[in-house]
């Protein structure tokens, strides 16, 4: 049953399908047990949540679904620690604990009428994923939207069906690259950073969201700001090792800011500001 | 606030009779901890502070959140039920009186958004009965710190001795309950009772004040984030955590998980930013991987990110940290070599019209 008077206790829910996406990535699809909690969950782009897997322990996963699509959660992890292990170990039918959603997330309607950017490296598609897919739910609302992405291999690509899905789509533009490719890829070769410098998007009217490992972020970041973007248009979400996720156990913060309330998602700018290192 | 005195005879029989009503908790004999006590005669140990601060009866050292149990019709998560039991704490020094008070807003619902029902549960049964110390403790800074107030300390009522009798200050409601229990023992302050209880505060305060610029930090170690002055102050820490541990505004926190078969509870402990592994992520990412970057979390987390937050400085000058460092790092030296760093950097920038490196 939902507590709300404990923001600590997490309510049930089932794994309903677990999806292989690379070699070290799954997404699972998950539902609330209880109908309450399912309707009682309501969420942003960009928050994330706190999954326990019972007697192994709880970690902090962005939500890779979009809220646009009612009825059921979706995380992307990396098999990394002993959380992602156990989940890795599940096949579908399992029950774990969700409490959340937490963070600030995404400012969807501050970006009505903008054209978006995403760049994304590896599996830091997954919370890019959820406000993608929101916009084009939305489509209306939004500009163009354009996705740089890219991993080490075409077999460390996630979400592929869904990036030949929006391949196909002919109002978005889509840009794939991986580090380096195999015998079957033919697209490009080469890693994100260079990329978005080859493509040079113009900074004109755009938002951009950047989410991968910390070296990308770095290059992309130093990239963007030669191509004119303004440390405010540039959005990224950040990582930190977290335990409560509520604001408490005092670890995750960068400089004043609490990344488990005050962020996850943060402008460059305020990054800067806050003295937090990319 | 109505003011009393109390005859340093009619102690025990006072606390006695709140013995009714409550579970009371008084500094050990060997001043090590708050444990339950019915000797009520030796309850106001005179002697210093405790080596652990009573934030243990608050956010306790390792306590259940939830106990769950998996079976073939799903998985039960029961809340632990949060610590209702009725307990009093007797002789709590006022800066560890001003710690709960920093302790209340981080626990609290307007800090972050979220409301921790256990410490609060916990606090709401516990009324505190404070004490001014006899005498400071070799390390004690109290004086300095912006946080306590000696005269009145943020209890629910607040002792202070005057040689053969204690002036009582009922500050909260609780604390005129508490007076009232006590019928019949307590007459009204004097004057001189006031005056009495106003120069054993200002003169501990005159002995424990050393002129540390602890409000100032916050501006101060702004300049210092990338200044190599940590790597300097951090040489010595051998990272027990002692520091923290024993620190009554310290209060991070692990959860974990521990199972016996298809059951098991979920628990939180107080955890430590000077270990190694505290922001360590399962990705191998350590954004404070070295001793340098984990004092100025703690240092900056207590002088200034905190501050910035509240708007109240979280260290009270109780000096425990100074005392118990086994490699006697001392955060005095440390605030003014940081202080005096954070002024040469500004000096610079005068002289020369641009940040210095």
């Amino acid at each position: 049953m939902p507590q709300p008077n404990n923001p600590y206790i997490p309510s049930p829910a089932r794994i309903e399908e677990v999806r292989v996406e690379t070699p070290d990535t799954k997404t699972f699809k998950v539902a609330f047990c209880d109908d309450d909690c399912r309707a009682g969950f309501s969420y942003r782009p960009g928050q994330f949540a706190e999954l326990s897997v019972f007697g192994i322990g709880e970690a902090p996963f962005s939500i890779t679904s979009t809220p646009s699509r009612d009825g059921f959660l979706e995380f992307s992890m990396k098999r990394m620690g002993r959380v992602t292990s156990a989940l890795h170990e599940m096949i579908g039918g399992e029950l774990i604990g969700i409490r959340g959603p937490y963070g600030n997330g995404f400012p969807v309607e501050d970006w009505k009428g903008k054209n978006l950017l995403f760049i994304g490296g590896g599996i830091g598609l997954a919370p890019l994923r959820s406000a993608i897919n929101y916009c084009l739910d939305n489509r209306a609302h939004y500009g163009d939207v354009e996705i740089i992405y890219g991993a080490r291999s075409p077999a460390d690509l996630v979400f592929k069906a869904e990036l030949e899905q929006w391949a196909r789509r002919d109002d978005l533009r889509l840009d794939l690259t991986v580090d380096r490719g195999d015998g079957e890829w033919t697209g490009r070769e080469g890693f994100v950073p260079t990329l978005v410098m080859e493509l040079r998007p113009s900074p004109e009217g755009v938002t951009t969201i950047t989410c991968g490992p910390p070296i990308m972020i770095r290059l992309v970041l130093q990239g963007l700001a030669q191509l004119g973007f303004s440390d405010e248009q540039i959005v990224t979400t950040m990582e930190m090792r977290m335990k409560c996720g509520i604001g408490k156990c005092g670890r995750c913060n960068i400089g004043r800011s609490y990344v488990c309330v005050d962020g996850p998602v943060y402008n460059y700018a305020q990054l800067k500001q806050l003295g937090g290192e990319i | 606030m109505p003011d009393y005195v109390i005859g340093k005879d009619k102690v025990a029989e006072w606390l006695r009779r709140l013995g009714e009503r409550y579970a009371i908790y008084a500094p050990d004999a060997d001043g090590i901890a708050f444990v339950r006590t019915t000797d009520y005669a030796s309850a106001l140990s005179p002697s210093g502070n405790t080596r652990r601060p009573p934030k243990e009866l608050f956010l306790p050292n390792s306590q259940v959140l939830l106990t769950f149990r998996q079976g073939e019709q799903g998985v039960e998560i029961t809340q632990e039920p949060a610590s209702g039991e009725p307990r009093l704490l007797v002789g709590v020094r006022p800066c560890d009186a001003a710690a709960l008070k920093l302790l209340d807003v981080v626990f609290s619902q307007d800090y972050s958004g979220y409301d921790d029902p256990y410490y609060r549960a916990a606090r709401a049964a516990t009324p505190v009965i404070s004490l001014l110390c006899a005498e400071p403790l070799e390390g004690c800074f109290c004086g300095d710190a912006p946080a306590v107030n000696l005269a009145s300390p943020p209890a629910d009522a607040a002792l202070t001795d005057l040689g053969d009798k204690y002036f009582a200050e009922a500050s909260s409601e609780t604390g005129e309950q508490l007076v009232a229990a006590g019928d019949g023992l307590f007459a009204a302050a004097s004057d001189a009772d006031r005056a009495g209880r106003d120069k054993a505060a200002a003169e501990l305060g005159r002995l424990t004040r050393e002129g540390l610029p602890l409000a100032q930090m916050r501006e101060r170690l702004r300049g210092l984030h990338e200044s190599g002055i940590w790597r300097d102050l951090a040489q010595k820490c051998v990272r027990c955590g002692v520091c923290s541990y024993l620190c009554p505004t310290c209060h991070c926190f692990d959860i974990q998980d521990e199972a016996f078969g298809s059951a098991g509870c979920r628990y939180r402990c107080w955890d430590t930013c000077q270990f190694t592994d505290f922001a360590l992520m399962s990705s191998g990412e350590n954004p404070r991987r070295d001793s340098a970057e984990r004092l100025k979390q703690r240092l900056c987390h207590k002088l200034e990110y905190l501050p910035d937050r509240t708007g109240m400085i979280y260290c009270v000058g109780c000096g425990r940290c100074v005392r118990l460092c086994p490699v006697g790092m001392d955060i005095r030296e440390t605030i003014e070599a940081l202080s005096a760093e954070a002024q040469a950097a500004a000096t610079q920038e005068e002289v020369s019209g641009a940040p210095a490196e």
